[in-house]
């Protein structure tokens, strides 16, 4: 298991030949990329030179020394075993790598990169692979025909690129960026298998797998019996680490350290994930500097504490709020200044309640009211139907059934906590006409006195309502306001769901002014 | 058309009853100029047909009457080709002048998102080809997303806008594609959706779709200074798997090619947090722009077509109504209201006789058109002119060309009026969100003009508008008073910026125009001076509406007077026949339809449109002679809303039964009719054939449904009543 160990030190003369007079045509358009990767290694004596290359390289890696250095140690002699680092999302796993990569010594012969994501299928993987391991000559019409379709295929194809860069006895990395995906995929865990096997499948000391993965190795070696590789961890960032990352490259890191003190640690309680930070910061900071005229400027404790006193009510908003989507400013309304500004922030903390009372997007009135009824038919369970569609509005009635037994009280809000727990019930088209039909006919009246005085409307007005139900239910189910089932294996038909939560329903009803909490089933 | 179809149950041939049925409705109302020989059988099928032209025409005409109304046929129909393209531009010029604003947005924020891209870095084309990621500083990649919101549940109205969109980023060098949801489907995955995103973008897909093959070709130099725009016109329709998987995928490479969304939202802004995991969100770097709502878009469409006269078509107050009703309440599209129009606008043309004489409004000298094209009508149709309705009120007529044209011109000229008038009624009332359809539907009330005539004594504003808004509710003045008590609260600066407006609306008419004229002078010099008090003043005590300026007082008795006198409803005025469509019924069964129930009426009532000689007899017992279906379906009625099978068909079954018998009398007395063909009684299986076979056509036409298969005994009815 132990024998890559000694092409070493053969290689670094082989390294500096391999650009030897046959090949260049072929690895031209290669080749520059794979320099860039790995700038420093030509030019650079070893001794001094390469203790600062791994500094510069601990000092792009914040808060991933020890990591670094395990991946400079299991790098870099090819080693025996397979590698796989690990962590959360955004913990620099592929930045590590990528950086180790550069620096390690002896220069790699060749690295192919796979990420998975960006691959959308195994074919792809498959294909992306082998031209990174050869590649194509000009004319791509002759390999587009060797993408192998299936696995065994492509394993012989792979030896067959590795074994001819491999005779020259240097090392050849292979790494696979988010494993974790194909999991997901369709026959993801045999492609998975396939993939995790590699070092045994192919049986090439000089070829070095790393994987990389949100996902923890239990993840996979519980299931593909394949030698365990090493492991890497990264962990999450700590508060110190995050701050150091996000103060790499500010223009004045004095503010921004002011501002970081007020702002990250309670977002930090949010998230750990540097991304998220940095985009929920962004804007943050933005707002933390609109009372500065000069941002250059270094803030004293008077001016930190007016900043403070502004950015408190933003970050309050910015806490609650997962996804916040800006409206674009037009350009007369940047020209509003500064009043508009305290006006928009005052919203911003009240708009829960008063901005939201009107639906902000228009529909038919009878879209809405099917809406509504497909509303109470989700929430209110069938057998209630009668009773609160009755001749007298359903208020009656519902308040008799309050003043009930005990246990039937019970019984009755055991059933509905049921309800709630279950979610939205499901109800067959039927029913949702049946309601649809009541709750029209109830408000018929009042329509016809607020909206038509003239008598001659009647005539297409409500009356009319039914005539296109379907059309409108299927523009529902468009937007998702509806979800329709298959089919049901025994009665034929399909049933529907409503997906709307109960503020959007109550804002459709005021719309149109249906007394909707009247017809919903409580306790 | 007296055919008996059970004489031959089985042949094809004989039995068309059923297929004219459906058909006959569809025929009516989609040809708008049908042939004569398709007409004339419309109208024995239609006794009471609404056309009073080819009502009227007889079975025998001579052929000079025949070519004439041919040609004027001809000349409708020209005329209906001319008017509608002129509208249509109008409307497209509308909608294109709405969009363009939010266009404009799109193409600047998608310059902002691509230089600051490029702020971060700027890769090198080998760097971009690089299957790894680019090692930058930048701390999270995130995709400028721009979301926009169409406002409207139905999504119709937005799909010319997301292609105009797209031509319009075009144009201005993105590169441009378009993904619709069914790319995004569970089925196809990511990689169906990537590659129809490269095929839009590539010449030439290779075999194996995946990004790099996107990034050596935005390599190449033609290609790649400019950012990737990917619209998504129909979010809410999306997979939101497939979406997430392809926004994770091109966020990776977001610095090295520059890929944007466009995402159109129907609903609200929740749609993408529900649809899409929190993982695929943090990729987004959104954005939100908006689209003129629905309700803006059809004021601005009232305004170009129906209130400005751009080509010479209105219609009437009922139609309106009924346009208005079917905006608001069933469909909610813009789409759908322009067809509606398109609809009246072809059968007024196909309908009205003189309508061709709308042209004269497109034409350079109408006068001249109108006179030529008088001059050279038949007697008959000259006539008519005159018989018209709204003609024969106006008793000082004499019937010659030049009264018909000076009618048509004074026409013309109060309809301007109208229109300058509503407008400047519109400006007034927009500041209190007044829509111009609701008082447009009020101005075009020809119970206005009666009421106006009863009000001419100088009014007292007060009380008159308390009379207006309350006691009058029912005759429909409610936002005309709004606008006229929102003159009276508006502050100054808008109160000059819409007598600034108004005195553009104006322009034509000279006295009234000097009138607004007196009153911005008046106001220019008593305001400088006590403007600001003033305003603050009135603010403060508004509320209790006695303090309201003298100038905003002088101002709405102004409105008041010019309404009273010009707004007068073309329904009022002579002539408006030719230009006005008034026949709602018509619109009405050609657009909302109602197939089902027309083919239950049908079912019902096949004696009235057969007009057999056995059926005619027999009143109304059902006779043996119907044909199997309507039958049936007479027969259902006695049922409530499942049906017994077995009942049913014993019911059938006696009844076909107690014809055959009937007919074997018969048979002796009339041998001719049968074709010699003396009819067995039928055979057990035979009724059950055709007992199966109407039940399936009635299934098939919707009137009935199978119930579960626990109840195999039973079928459902669909349909009620008559």
């Amino acid at each position: 298991m132990s024998q890559p160990v000694t092409p070493r030190r053969t290689t670094r003369s082989s390294a500096g030949s391999a650009s030897d007079p046959a090949s260049p045509s072929k690895s031209r358009p290669k080749s520059t990329p794979r320099r860039q990767l790995i700038p420093a290694a030509s030019k650079e004596e070893e001794g001094e030179d390469e203790r600062s290359a791994i500094n510069a390289l601990l000092e792009a890696l914040p808060g991933r020394r020890a990591q670094a250095s395990d991946l400079l140690r299991l790098l870099a002699p090819a080693p025996a075993l397979p590698l796989l680092l690990y962590g959360g999302a955004a913990t620099g796993k592929t930045r590590a790598l990528l950086l180790a990569l550069r620096h390690i010594r002896p220069r790699p012969r060749r690295v192919a990169y796979a990420a998975l994501r960006s691959l959308p299928s195994p074919r792809a993987l498959f294909a992306s692979l082998l031209s990174q391991l050869s590649p194509p000559p000009s004319s791509s019409a002759s390999s587009r025909q060797r993408v192998p379709d299936k696995p065994s295929d492509f394993v012989a194809a792979l030896r067959d690129a590795l074994a001819s860069l491999c005779a020259q006895g240097e090392a050849v990395y292979l790494v696979f960026d988010n494993l974790e995906v194909v999991r997901s995929w369709d026959k993801g865990g045999q492609l998975l298998a396939l993939i995790l096997r590699l070092h045994d499948l192919l049986r090439l000391p000089q070829v070095v797998l790393v994987y990389v993965s949100s996902a923890t190795p239990d993840a996979y070696y519980s299931m593909t019996g394949s030698v365990e590789p090493n492991h890497i961890y990264f962990p999450d960032y700590a508060v110190d680490e995050v701050r150091d990352i996000l103060m790499r490259g500010h223009s004045n890191p004095k503010l921004y350290t002011s501002f970081l003190s007020v702002a990250l640690k309670p977002l930090f309680r949010v998230t750990r994930r540097v991304d998220e930070l940095g985009a929920a910061l962004e804007p943050l900071f933005r707002r933390y500097c609109e009372p500065l005229g000069d941002l250059k400027a270094v803030p004293d404790e008077s001016t930190k504490r007016r900043l403070f006193e502004h950015i408190q009510p933003h970050l309050a908003v910015a806490l609650n709020e997962t996804f916040s989507v800006p409206m674009r400013a037009s350009v007369d309304q940047c020209k509003d200044g500064n009043s508009g500004v305290k006006a928009s922030t005052k919203r911003q903390f009240g708009s829960r309640d008063s901005l939201s009372t009107e639906l902000e997007f228009h529909m038919s009135v009878s879209a809405k009211y099917l809406l509504l009824s497909a509303f109470l038919a989700s929430r209110n369970l069938a057998t209630l139907d009668a009773a609160l569609f009755d001749s007298t509005g359903g208020s009656d009635n519902h308040k008799r059934k309050r003043k009930s037994s005990q246990a039937s009280m019970n019984m009755k809000d055991t059933m509905v906590e049921e309800m709630l727990m279950k979610g939205p019930g499901t109800f067959p088209l039927e029913r949702l006409l049946a309601i649809f039909q009541c709750i029209t006919s109830v408000s018929e009246d009042a329509l016809n006195d607020v909206e038509c005085p003239d008598s001659m409307m009647n005539g297409s007005g409500m009356t009319g309502l039914m005539s296109d139900v379907l059309l409108q239910l299927s523009t529902l189910c468009n937007s998702n306001f509806l979800s329709k089932s298959r089919s049901c294996p025994l009665e034929g038909a399909a049933r529907y769901r409503s997906n709307i939560d109960e503020d959007l329903a109550l804002k459709v009803a005021r719309s149109v002014s249906f007394p909707l909490s009247k017809y919903i089933y409580r306790r | 058309m007296s055919a008996h179809p059970g004489d031959a149950p089985l042949t094809a041939a004989n039995n068309i009853q059923p297929f004219f049925v459906l058909h006959k409705a569809a025929a009516a109302a989609a040809s708008s100029v049908p042939s004569s020989r398709t007409r004339r059988r419309i109208d024995a099928s239609l006794p009471s047909s609404p056309n009073p032209k080819s009502a009227k025409r007889p079975r025998d005409v001579d052929a000079q009457d025949e070519e004439d109304s041919e040609l004027y046929e001809q000349l409708r129909l020209e005329a209906f080709h001319r008017i509608w393209s002129r509208i249509q531009s109008t409307i497209d010029e509308v909608l294109r002048g709405i969009n363009l604003k939010l266009f404009d947005q799109v193409l600047q924020w998608v310059q902002e998102s691509f230089s600051a891209i490029r702020a971060v870095a700027k890769p090198c084309h080998d760097e971009v080809r690089q299957p790894y990621p680019l090692l930058t500083d930048v701390i999270c990649r995130r995709i400028p997303t721009a979301f926009v919101l169409t406002k409207n549940a139905e999504f119709v109205d937005d799909i010319t806008t997301f292609r105009d969109l797209a031509g319009h980023l075009q144009s201005s060098g993105c590169h441009l594609a378009k993904l619709s949801a069914a790319e995004f489907s569970v089925k196809h995955g990511i990689g169906g959706c990537f590659r129809s995103l490269l095929r839009q973008l590539l010449s030439d897909v290779p075999d194996v779709a995946d990004v790099s093959a996107l990034a050596s070709w935005y390599c190449e130099a033609e290609n790649y200074d400019q950012p990737i725009i990917v619209i998504i016109d129909d979010l809410e329709q999306c997979s939101g798997d497939v979406l997430g998987e392809l926004v994770m995928m091109l966020s990776e490479w977001v610095i090295k090619i520059p890929i944007f969304f466009v995402m159109g939202i129907a609903t609200t802004l929740d749609a993408p947090k529900k649809l899409l995991s929190s993982e695929a969100l943090q990729q987004l770097e959104p954005c939100k722009l908006t689209l003129g709502s629905p309700s803006d878009r059809m004021n601005a469409l009232v305004e170009a077509i129906l209130v400005k006269p751009c080509a010479g078509f209105c219609i009437s107050h009922e139609v309106t109504m009924f346009l208005r009703n079917y905006f608001f309440r069933h469909d909610g599209t813009i789409t759908s209201f322009i067809s509606a129009l398109k609809l009246a606008c072809s059968k007024h043309f196909s309908m009205e006789p003189l309508s061709f004489l709308c042209m004269g409004v497109l034409e350079e000298d109408c006068e001249e058109f109108w006179h030529d094209k008088f001059e050279a009508l038949p007697q008959v149709i000259q006539k008519y002119a005159f018989a018209l309705p709204s003609c024969t009120s106006a008793t000082n007529l004499s019937h010659s060309s030049n009264d018909m044209v000076k009618g048509l011109c004074t026409l013309l000229k109060l309809q301007k009026d109208w229109s300058s008038v509503l407008l400047c009624m519109y400006e007034a009332g927009r500041h209190d969100k007044v829509q111009l359809l609701d008082i447009f539907c009020e101005a075009v009330n020809p119970d206005l003009q009666t009421q106006n005539v009863s009000n001419a004594e100088p009014p007292v504003f007060k009380l008159n508008i308390e009379k207006l808004s309350g006691m009058k509710s029912g005759s429909g003045k409610v936002y005309m008073a709004q606008v006229m008590n929102a003159i009276r609260y508006l502050p100054m600066e808008t109160l000059l910026h819409v007598l600034e407006v108004w005195s553009i609306h104006l322009r034509g008419m000279s006295e009234i125009n000097d009138k607004v004229k007196e009153l911005q002078s008046t106001t220019i010099d008593a305001d400088t001076a006590r403007a600001t008090k003033e305003k603050w003043n009135r603010r403060s005590t508004g509320s209790t509406g006695n303090a309201t300026a003298p100038l905003n007082e002088k101002v709405a008795l102004l409105l008041q007077d010019i309404t009273r006198k010009y707004l007068v409803p073309v329904e009022c005025l002579p002539f408006h026949e030719i230009i006005c469509f008034k026949n709602v019924g018509v619109l009405q069964s050609a657009l909302i339809g109602n197939p089902r129930r027309m083919v239950q009426l049908d079912l019902l009532k096949s004696q009235s449109h057969l007009k057999c000689s056995c059926c005619s007899r027999t009143g109304t017992a059902l006779s043996g002679s119907l044909h199997d279906t309507s039958i049936m379906c007479n027969l259902a009625q006695e049922y409530g809303d499942v049906i017994n099978l077995h009942d049913w068909y014993i019911s059938f079954e006696g009844i076909i039964n107690s014809r055959n018998s009937k007919v074997k009398r018969k048979s002796y007395s009339s041998p001719s009719k049968k074709k010699s063909k003396s009819t067995p009684p039928e055979s057990e299986a035979m009724i059950q054939t055709r007992f199966c076979r109407a039940v399936t056509e009635m299934q098939i036409t919707g009137l009935l449904r199978m119930t579960s298969k626990r109840r195999p005994d039973l079928v459902q009815r669909i349909t009620f009543g008559p």
